[in-house]
């Protein structure tokens, strides 16, 4: 957009900050008003606090960046980018995509992901439902049916991710979970009851149960506004449709109630993930004190059983990553016997045998994936 | 508003209807609630249960022998809104009050003492509280319920405790003392408040501290509230959403408080009962009457409701769209919650009371930075300059008589946005003295007062005694 | 009488238009007279295809929370929200924050 000629700027329209430039955007943190300059400088030094402060990453370290051609991740590599560079994070960046199977929405966003590849001169790997599952997440509803979709996809992305993160190396895998999504999270787990999750709705860094891969946000504490906004103005290239699979039901009415209050208090989403990091388990009454106080953490799940639809737990400080399990079925690691993707799947197939006889795969699965991994590189 | 007496969790059967009732298996059904059908007194009875199971210590009992002397009178304060719950919440304690006294002799095993908060003003109400109260307590005969209606203006015990209260844009809280050339009340206060959500906050830290001043007061030591469990799980929403999350596994739960040196059991006797079994409760027994409302009906427009507001809403439109176990799903929850991690000792905050489990102000300051770019062209100086020469320089506020207030995340959100002219007005709890204060002459009613107007000639009544609301 | 302003959207806001993401609006009022609030009532009269979709735009007669508005690339909370007084040439950008991130 071409600027507008110099008009004379009135002084109460000057940023609060510089008090030299025009204020364009106000801040839903604390209703401050700010020029571009002073945005930019702002976001991006709030992220590279949040970075710094939970340790996330080490100088050598090789970072993949979850990208889906969405705003989220699209600034999240533009900033890491920006912040490796101007703090010598010392990072190698990578970017890397889930081709989930859903005609019009994926097939466009991986346009916009190769885009940002050369954009942001980083490496690209792309790991498609169909290569590692031999399902789509298209086949997969119409088998599977809408509702559970969120369910299915969930659980398939994060160990695709893992997957591709473990073929090429890395052991971090970054996404662009925002504030606004933390904030939901810590809401629907209220509502659902979610205690085993609820004291970590807010941890920055977390690793799923039988895996070497960490994840984190470093977007925890940045608002969704932001971001659209940090996009439109440096003109970042990102795609935006809505999944052709809308959320679930009750998910939705939790995202109108935080948008309503939004409206009302711009700070809410900060103020409900400052809840969320006090939301705390009582010790539980029954328990003998003795075996509670060896492993408090761990009061809501004292077994490893918690592999909830996306998988996570919280990681505790220096755990080490068990090995030795894998999926009997996959071969992948996995906690569990047969890891839940391919539990989710074998599910499947017996429907998918029912629905088209003629184009009948049950034989494999999700153990296809292991002799395509082989073949994954850069 | 729909409360919706339709998809609500509570099935109101036909007049036609032959089921009988599940309990009783004598009388028709009226009612479908959790899935059973109840007639009439089965279900006034299975509510009543859900109060009694929470009430079952023993002073709360008709008591003889080592134990009458071990709890003495028991008083046991309610707090009432004149709302349908506290109504509820009324009728249930003095139906237990009742059997008690018809199965010990007359005796019952603790006072009833009413507090009303005469909200008439503030939230536009209908009527006084205090014009409802003598026909409401006279149902309860022969049980002698007192009732105090108290101002919302006697929280302020002193005007010399009331400090100026600016937050600065590093989330550091200051307090100064004010020039006295003007008496607040605590309506000039209210009107600081940067937005409604904020007055609603601070009349949630009154109220609860006036219920308690009054159980002090009146040699109460328990303090019993009409919430029911919609409205705890609105509650526990509602606190996280204002970053008072820490506090939920207190504020929600049964608990004791120290005031003044004293101990006080604070309890949500109705946590069992669902908001819509509340309402079917006051319908069948009559109570509806005396409901108290707000004249002013509740703006649809979502920028005009507050966080309650909002909260509130939300639960009703669960309980409409099939939702309904939401609500004992989040009370579940949020009782399992427990205290915060310490990382070090904090205190109090001086606004509100609550403790502080992490600095707040250096959790906001990680995350909004508050650096400018750099100032660059001529163009950008010259606006730095007559910024300054207009507003002067913005980095030298003049601080000098102020002191550091310790302040609670919940409390900064509140005060976030008051303006810096103005600045805010509250009574800070500055020391130990300060709870020490006299607290003599807060109700602007009681009983006597309002039977006084009754006995218009006849004033020969002796004074302290109470009198009998059925000699009215 | 009338004149012109431009009205695009973005970040997916553009399904309630067909798929057209810049809009070129005549405003059937005098310059001065109108105000988002008329530009608001003249886009779902004239570029939202399908009524069905209007609730996607509005909530309580305004821009519904979650899109996020700028004026001329001025977040529009610093320019009166929908009082804001439209000059012939601004520019009104709407842009869905929510997901697909």
């Amino acid at each position: 957009m071409t600027e507008i000629k110099p008009k004379k700027v009135k002084l109460t329209a000057l940023c609060e900050l510089c008090h030299s430039r025009k204020a364009v955007m106000k801040r839903p943190k604390n209703l401050q008003k700010l020029c571009k300059e002073c945005f930019y400088k702002v976001f991006e030094t709030e992220i590279h606090h949040t970075i710094v402060d939970a340790e996330l990453f080490k100088s050598g370290d090789k970072v993949a960046i979850g990208a889906s051609g969405g705003k989220d991740s699209t600034v999240l590599a533009s900033v890491l980018k920006t912040l490796n560079e101007r703090y010598n994070y010392g990072l190698e960046l990578v970017l890397l995509s889930i081709d989930e199977g859903i005609k019009g929405y994926r097939d466009d966003s991986l346009a916009t992901v190769k885009r940002n590849q050369v954009q942001y001169d980083m490496p690209l790997e792309i790991i498609s439902y169909r290569d590692l599952y031999n399902w789509t997440m298209d086949e997969i509803v119409s088998c599977a049916g809408i509702r559970s979709s969120c369910t299915y996809c969930g659980v398939l992305r994060r160990q695709a991710l893992d997957r591709g993160a473990a073929k090429l190396g890395i052991n971090h895998v970054v996404t662009g979970h925002n504030a606004d999504d933390m904030a939901e999270t810590v809401l629907m787990n209220l509502l659902r009851g979610d205690t085993a999750r609820l004291e970590k709705s807010c941890t920055i860094l977390t690793q799923s149960a039988g895996s070497p891969i960490k994840r984190s946000k470093p977007f925890k504490y940045t608002y969704q506004k932001e971001i659209v906004l940090y996009a439109h103005y440096k003109k970042l290239d990102y795609f935006s449709t809505e999944c052709t699979y809308a959320p679930e039901a009750f998910r939705g009415t939790a995202r109108e109630l935080l948008k309503s209050l939004e409206a009302i208090r711009p700070s809410c989403i900060m103020d409900i993930i400052y809840s969320g990091e006090h939301l705390v388990l009582a010790p539980k009454k029954k328990k003998t004190t003795t075996s509670y106080k060896k492993n408090r953490k761990n009061v809501a799940t004292p077994e490893e059983s918690e592999v909830n639809a996306d998988g996570s737990v919280s990681l505790k400080r220096k755990t080490e990553f068990k090995d030795g399990n894998r999926c009997e079925k996959c071969g992948y690691l996995s906690s569990n016997r047969i890891c839940k993707a391919c539990m989710l799947l074998a599910g499947l197939e017996v429907d998918r045998a029912k629905i088209s006889i003629d184009n009948n795969t049950a034989v494999d699965g999700a153990a296809k994936l292991t002799k395509t991994l082989e073949q994954l590189s850069f | 508003m729909s409360e919706g007496e339709s998809n609500t969790p509570i099935k109101y059967l036909s007049e036609d209807t032959q089921t009988l009732c599940q309990r009783c298996k004598i009388e028709k059904a009226i009612l479908i609630s959790r899935k059973e059908h109840f007639c009439h007194n089965c279900f006034i009875r299975f509510i009543r249960g859900k109060q009694r199971k929470q009430m079952l210590d023993d002073r709360y009992k008709v008591r003889y022998g080592p134990a009458a002397e071990k709890f003495g009178t028991q008083k046991v304060l309610l707090a009432l809104s004149g709302g349908v719950s506290s109504l509820v919440l009324l009728d249930v304690m003095s139906s237990l009050l009742q059997e008690q006294y018809k199965s010990h002799k007359g005796k019952q095993g603790f006072e009833l003492v009413i507090l009303n908060v005469d909200e008439f003003d503030l939230e536009a109400l209908d009527r006084h509280v205090n014009d409802i109260l003598p026909q409401l307590v006279s149902r309860y005969a022969p049980i002698e319920v007192d009732y105090k209606v108290l101002s919302l203006e006697s929280y302020i015990i002193d005007q010399n405790m009331l400090q100026k209260v600016l937050l600065s844009k590093d989330f550091t809280a200051l307090q100064s003392s004010i020039e006295l050339d003007k008496e607040y009340t605590v309506t000039d206060i209210l009107k600081l408040c940067p937005n409604k959500s904020s007055v609603e906050d601070l009349l949630t830290i009154m109220y609860d501290e006036l219920i308690l001043r009054t159980a002090y007061l009146e040699g109460c030591e328990t303090i019993i509230y009409g919430h029911s469990m919609t409205r705890i799980a609105n509650e526990i929403i509602a606190l996280t959403v204002k970053g008072r999350g820490s506090n939920i596994y207190q504020a929600i739960s049964d608990h004791t408080v120290h005031f003044r040196g004293k101990e006080f059991s604070i309890l949500f006797p109705l946590r069992d009962v669902l908001y819509a079994e509340v309402v079917a409760y006051a319908n069948l027994e009559d109570l509806k009457e005396f409901e108290v409302k707000s004249t002013v009906v509740k703006s649809k427009i979502t920028k005009n409701l507050t966080i309650r507001d909002l909260t509130t809403n939300y639960f009703s439109q669960l309980d409409a769209t099939g939702y309904a176990s939401t609500a004992s799903t989040v009370v579940k929850t949020g009782e399992k919650l427990g205290a915060p991690q310490v990382s070090h000792e904090m205190g109090s905050c001086q606004i509100c009371g609550v403790y502080i489990y992490q600095d707040a102000k250096e959790w906001l300051r990680r995350i909004t930075v508050n650096d400018a770019a750099p100032v660059e062209t001529e163009e950008e100086k010259e606006y730095v300059e007559l910024y300054k020469e207009t507003f002067g320089n913005p980095e030298e506020a003049d601080v000098t008589n102020s002191k550091p207030v310790n302040i609670c995340y919940g409390c900064i959100v509140t005060l976030g946005g008051v303006k810096q002219d103005t600045g805010f007005v509250w009574p800070v709890k500055n020391k130990e003295e300060d709870g020490e204060r006299p607290l003599s002459n807060i109700y602007s009613f009681n009983k006597q007062d309002i039977l006084d107007e009754y006995i218009l000639t006849d004033d020969e009544d002796e004074e302290g005694e109470v009198v009998d609301g059925q000699h009215i | 009488m009338g004149f012109k302003v431009k009205v695009e959207f973005l970040g997916g806001l553009d399904v309630i238009s067909g798929g057209v993401r810049e809009h070129k609006l005549t405003i059937p009022l005098e310059e001065g007279e109108a105000t988002v609030k008329d530009l608001i009532e003249n886009i779902t009269k004239t570029i939202i295809a399908d009524p069905k979709d209007i609730p996607v735009f509005i909530e309580d007669d305004t821009v519904r929370p979650g899109i996020l508005v700028l004026i001329n690339d001025t977040d529009w909370e610093l320019e009166g929200m929908e009082d804001y007084v439209l000059e012939s040439g601004d520019v009104f950008t709407f842009t869905s924050t929510l997901h697909g991130g």
